[in-house]
């Protein structure tokens, strides 16, 4: 009890002894100065993290916008039949939309889907019903069926931008090359060589992409379509 | 008696400073270490997005060559298609399960042909900044290489063939690969004809 009451006192006792002086100036100078400085590195650091953290976040849905977009067009225009290069909007309408056309470095791609659920017909002589990817000048790619107004933005026609806002398709090197298309006389199974080319917008830098891929079409060129 | 207070106005010792300071560098590395591979690792996925591609690239340019030889304008039977290393890909096959023979194509051509890999070796993608095509009629090199093996599932029996298309690239000391298998049948037997 005694070597308890000591101690408190020791310890409680303001009124004399070292305990009582505190901190000089120069000491609290000093410990808030470093405590400053290990916050502000401590902080910059974190919100470093946060950025970086940000800007791989849109990264990763960009490149996820991006493979998806890919992986759509190469299943779809494997299966379909009939690839017609397309230069622009204006060349959809017209009837030779339904011949196949071979070209290099096409902007679009026309072809006849391999079933449509909808209509429930599969026979490449349905007419009017191709399945069109196109990108357009503003570094858009569009899909949809055939019709009016394809691209246009402001009365949306029918096609549907892929891309999200933060993708921008290269409009001069992307595009749709085309081999083989004509109908059982080139002895050339038709293939579609893919190339999407552009850059993602993330926060104020940009960063490029190059994609490639080819497709091959899975309906053989034989027999003789009607 | 009591640890706290025994001594009163020493400060920090030189020992205690230094572990103070390297707990904090520790973390403060630590930090910034997983931002760094936070975007090593965005650069990884989207290497790894262009290779799958061009492996995929790969095995359809091998089916594509299939599919043109069994139509009638062709008419090539498939141990021909298999063994001819002049038109079709007679560089990429290995009669035998082990067998090491590879090639490469070039998918930005019209005329689609397998072209020998020496010892295994392929030659790296070109990549064309102008057309942004990856081809080996390039001369500035990609980071990426592509081999193309065609083998039989099983020795003896080449009527069913894995075609593999590996994309190899390396990023930093590492060295990744995406392939891609496919299987082949003997379609048409024999082929039509005209």
């Amino acid at each position: 009890m005694n070597f308890l009451n000591n101690k408190k006192e020791k310890i409680f006792n303001f009124s004399k002894g070292n305990l009582s002086t505190g901190f000089t100036l120069i000491e609290v100078m000093i410990s808030i100065g470093l405590f400053t400085v290990i916050m502000i590195i401590g902080i910059t650091a974190i919100l470093n993290v946060n950025n970086t953290y940000r800007k791989s976040r849109s990264m990763r849905s960009a490149i996820d916008n991006l493979s998806f977009i890919m992986e759509d067009m190469a299943r779809n225009i494997r299966l379909g039949s009939l690839y017609r290069c397309l230069d622009d909007e204006n060349e959809i309408n017209p009837t030779t939309i339904e011949d196949p056309l071979d070209g290099v470095g096409c902007s679009g791609i026309a072809f006849e889907p391999f079933y449509d659920p909808i209509s429930g017909e599969d026979d490449n002589l349905a007419v009017a019903d191709q399945n069109i990817y196109l990108i357009s000048p503003d570094g858009d790619l569009f899909k949809g069926k055939r019709g009016a107004n394809f691209t246009d933005s402001d009365s949306p026609g029918v096609g549907i931008p892929m891309n999200s806002t933060d993708l921008k398709i290269d409009y001069v090197n992307s595009g749709f090359t085309i081999y083989g298309s004509s109908l059982n006389t080139d002895g050339e199974q038709p293939s579609v060589l893919i190339i999407l080319s552009g850059t993602v917008q993330v926060g104020n830098s940009t960063s490029d992409f190059n994609l490639q891929t080819t497709v091959s079409q899975r309906l053989l060129d034989y027999p003789p379509n009607p | 008696m009591n640890i706290f207070f025994k001594t009163e106005n020493k400060g920090f010792t030189l020992v205690e400073t230094l572990v103070a300071v390297a707990i904090f560098a520790t973390s403060i590395t630590a930090l910034i270490s997983i931002t760094a591979r936070g975007i090593n690792n965005n650069i990884f996925v989207k290497n790894k997005l262009i290779a799958s591609y061009l492996s995929q690239e790969g095995v359809e340019l091998v089916r594509n060559m299939r599919d043109s030889a069994v139509l009638p304008e062709n008419s090539v039977p498939w141990d021909v298609f298999l063994s001819d290393t002049e038109n079709w890909i007679g560089e990429c096959y290995s009669s035998t399960v082990q067998g090491s023979n590879a090639c490469y194509v070039d998918g930005a051509t019209s005329e689609l042909s397998a072209f020998e890999c020496i010892d295994g070796v392929c030659p790296v993608l070109g990549f064309d900044e102008q057309s942004s095509t990856y081809s080996y009629s390039v001369i500035t090199d990609s980071i990426f290489t592509r081999t193309i093996t065609v083998r039989p599932i099983e020795s003896g029996n080449n009527q069913e063939v894995l075609v593999d298309s590996i994309v190899e690239w390396s990023q930093g000391s590492n060295t990744y690969r995406v392939s891609y298998k496919y299987n082949l049948f003997n379609w048409f037997d024999p082929p039509p004809q005209l």
